[in-house]
């Protein structure tokens, strides 16, 4: 009987250690996935910055402009294109003009 | 014995005299608390309590065909207040209004108000820059933090804002393709209950549900193709006085938009700058005059009641029919019906018009998509009418065939041409490559579309009304138009359409695209001399984009093979 009663009272005393534990515990990681979440916020706000100043910088006009003004390029025309025949196209043109 | 009792008795007074003392003092407490300073309390205990935050989705990117960003939401902080409790410091107002650029003034009536009211949440500003997002941080007051919010951004600008469309200031779409896909790319906001301490702090996360991300949206738009395609507006707007230019580019095989652009447009990035946008492409119905000729052509072609090579005598030039005239720009004499289409002779038209049913020509103009709306699944697009009567004049049915008496928009006449570049088979177009589409049909046998085909490859050459249209390397085949304005239901003689619609290369099809110049008060307002130099810019170069090979090898040399024998084409 005495025996059953420590016993019953230590049970009562761990669970009561063990509700404030997890309770404490609960808090604890609760406060860290909040700064998991920030992290992962902040982490996507600044991979969405730098997508805007890629699209931004990287926009096909600017890069045409700046090939033309800065290294003197052109766009390729009739004059500056150089045709070659592909040895399978020759060979086809050949069997056909017999 | 009794002594001993006695001292027993002693120490369980002073026990519970101790006890008593003890419950007596918690009691006072409990009433002086209760009594004498609850409203301080219940200050202090509504400032720390379980609040619902919302956690706002993330809104999807719209992108264009290659994955390029067109519209992007990035996180923002905004400034918010809880005025019970920013309302009890008023001593710190100034460093408030001073960090957000506000007059006092202003957030104090504000405060006071919604403090009277009772509210618990009051935006202070919205969308903070980095830095001052950080400075009201740093301030700490009491009641005063931020949330995340996001603010959207289009990298191409103008470029892409008649299409597009924007968002309002809480993300959510308010015009074009933002405002009919707002479901898609919105997502679902999550939910957050915590208990927050009287700064406004989290203490503690209770409960917390996720948020769903908005899905991201891709087009079939090709950045690349549309901004060369505006920057080609914008330039024939100033060159040409011109009030509106829209384009359309279509690539033939599938059907997809790969540039739609109306100029002059708007910024809509800059929240003062913004108008609804114009899509003209698709929201403006006109009558499309010589542009639709060469379907008349095909239908009497289908018909057998011309060949090609039919001549028909054009000749005084001009030709009564009720109470009007019908005119060519000059006497051009007997033509074939090639020479029809290349001269764009009005009078040969009309002549075959009047030997076809015209409710068999609306039918067949309805078949190829003339006045009714696409498939594309752009906003705000508009059918057009083809009008189908039990009675028709003569004078009615000689306008039909040059091309007045019915409207489409541009998006329809870029669709119709694809068809006849594509042999014949109408292939739907679309803006949004990834979700189900209508299935290609035959609107035409292929042997009339290849005929059409080389019919308008020969009005894109130098004797042509298009020889402007004509691409170095290329074989082009196209047609011009410029018709009249109607304006309050009379034909303007001074405001003119001037368009142009083509495609490249003639002998395997790739893109098609119409060129629209509204109003141009330069030299000439003819499309051929408006529109098609505009056509042969953006194609060109949009061939070039795409890596499209030459087809037009008759003038040039060939590597490894002797002058004489040139590559047949």
């Amino acid at each position: 009987m005495q025996i059953a009663k420590n016993l019953l009272i230590c049970t009562c005393l761990i669970s009561a250690i063990a509700v404030i534990w997890v309770r404490h515990e609960n808090r604890v990681q609760i406060i860290e996935l909040h700064d998991i979440y920030e992290q992962r916020d902040n982490l996507n706000t600044e991979w969405q910055k730098l997508k805007i100043e890629l699209a931004a910088m990287s926009r096909h006009d600017q890069l045409a402009n700046w090939a033309r003004a800065s290294h003197s390029m052109f766009p390729a025309n009739e004059h500056s294109v150089i045709f070659l025949r592909s040895q399978v196209a020759s060979a086809a043109d050949r069997e056909l003009s017999r | 014995m009794n002594e001993r009792r006695h001292l027993i008795f002693n120490r369980d007074l002073v026990l519970l005299a101790f006890i008593v003392l003890g419950f007596g003092l918690l009691a006072a407490r409990a009433a002086y608390l209760q009594v004498f300073s609850s409203a301080d309390l219940q200050a202090a205990g509504s400032e720390r309590h379980v609040r619902n935050e919302a956690i706002n989705p993330n809104r999807g990117v719209i992108t264009d065909r290659s994955g390029e960003t067109l519209a992007l939401s990035t996180a923002v902080d905004s400034a918010w207040a809880d005025p019970g409790i920013l309302v009890r410091h008023p001593e710190r107002l100034d460093e408030l209004a001073g960090v957000l650029n506000l007059s006092k003034s202003s957030i104090q009536t504000n405060l006071e108000r919604y403090a009277n009211q009772d509210r618990q949440f009051m935006y202070l500003q919205r969308h903070l820059t980095s830095q001052r997002s950080e400075q009201v941080t740093d301030l700490d007051i009491p009641g005063v933090s931020l949330m995340r919010e996001y603010r959207r951004f289009y990298p191409h600008g103008p470029i892409t804002a008649g299409l597009l469309g924007f968002t309002n200031i809480d993300d959510q779409g308010f015009e074009g393709i933002e405002l009919i896909r707002d479901a898609q790319l919105t997502g679902k906001p999550g939910l957050k209950r915590v208990i927050k301490d009287r700064r406004g702090r989290t203490v503690e996360s209770l409960h917390m549900t996720r948020v769903e991300d908005g899905l991201d949206l891709r087009l079939s738009i090709d950045a690349r193709i549309q901004q060369l395609v505006y920057k080609e507006l914008l330039a024939v707007l100033t060159n040409e006085r011109a009030a509106l230019a829209t384009s359309v580019v279509v690539h033939i095989p599938t059907g997809e938009i790969l540039a739609i652009a109306t100029a002059p447009s708007f910024n809509p990035n800059l929240i003062s700058d913004r108008k609804v946008p114009r899509n003209q492409a698709v929201s403006d119905v006109f009558e499309p005059g010589s542009i639709a000729k060469p379907f008349l052509v095909a239908k009497a072609l289908m018909q057998g009641i011309v060949t090609p090579n039919t001549v028909i005598d054009t000749s005084p030039g001009y030709m009564r029919i009720g109470g009007y005239t019908v005119e060519d720009i000059r006497n051009f004499g007997p033509l074939s019906v090639e020479d029809i289409l290349m001269k764009s002779s009005n009078i040969g038209v009309t002549k075959i018009g009047l030997e076809l049913d015209p409710n068999e020509l609306m039918s067949f103009y309805q078949e190829v998509g003339f006045g009714k709306r696409t498939d594309s699944g752009l906003p705000g697009e508009i059918g057009g009418i083809v009008p189908v009567r039990e009675r028709w004049y003569t004078s009615e049915r000689a306008t039909l065939s040059y091309g007045y008496g019915f409207a489409v928009t541009a998006l329809q006449i870029v669709q119709a041409y694809a068809a006849i570049a594509n042999e014949g088979v109408l292939v739907p177009i679309v803006i949004f490559p990834d979700e189900s589409r209508a299935e290609p049909r035959r609107v035409m046998p292929q042997q009339v579309a290849v005929e059409i085909t080389r019919m308008l490859e020969r009005v894109v050459t130098p004797t042509g009304t298009s020889r402007r249209a004509q691409i170095p390397l290329y074989r082009v085949a196209g047609k011009t138009a410029t018709v009249q304005k109607l304006i309050d239901g009379e034909y303007s003689s001074d405001q003119h359409l001037s368009m142009f619609v083509g495609f490249a290369p003639a002998s395997k099809p790739e893109l098609a695209a119409v060129v629209i110049v509204d109003d141009p008060k330069g030299k000439s307002h003819y499309g051929g001399v408006v529109a098609a130099p505009v056509f042969r810019k953006i194609i060109s170069s949009a061939l070039r984009i795409l890596n499209v090979p030459p087809d037009d090898l008759e003038k040039v040399a060939v590597k490894g093979v002797s002058a004489k024998e040139k590559v047949r084409s």
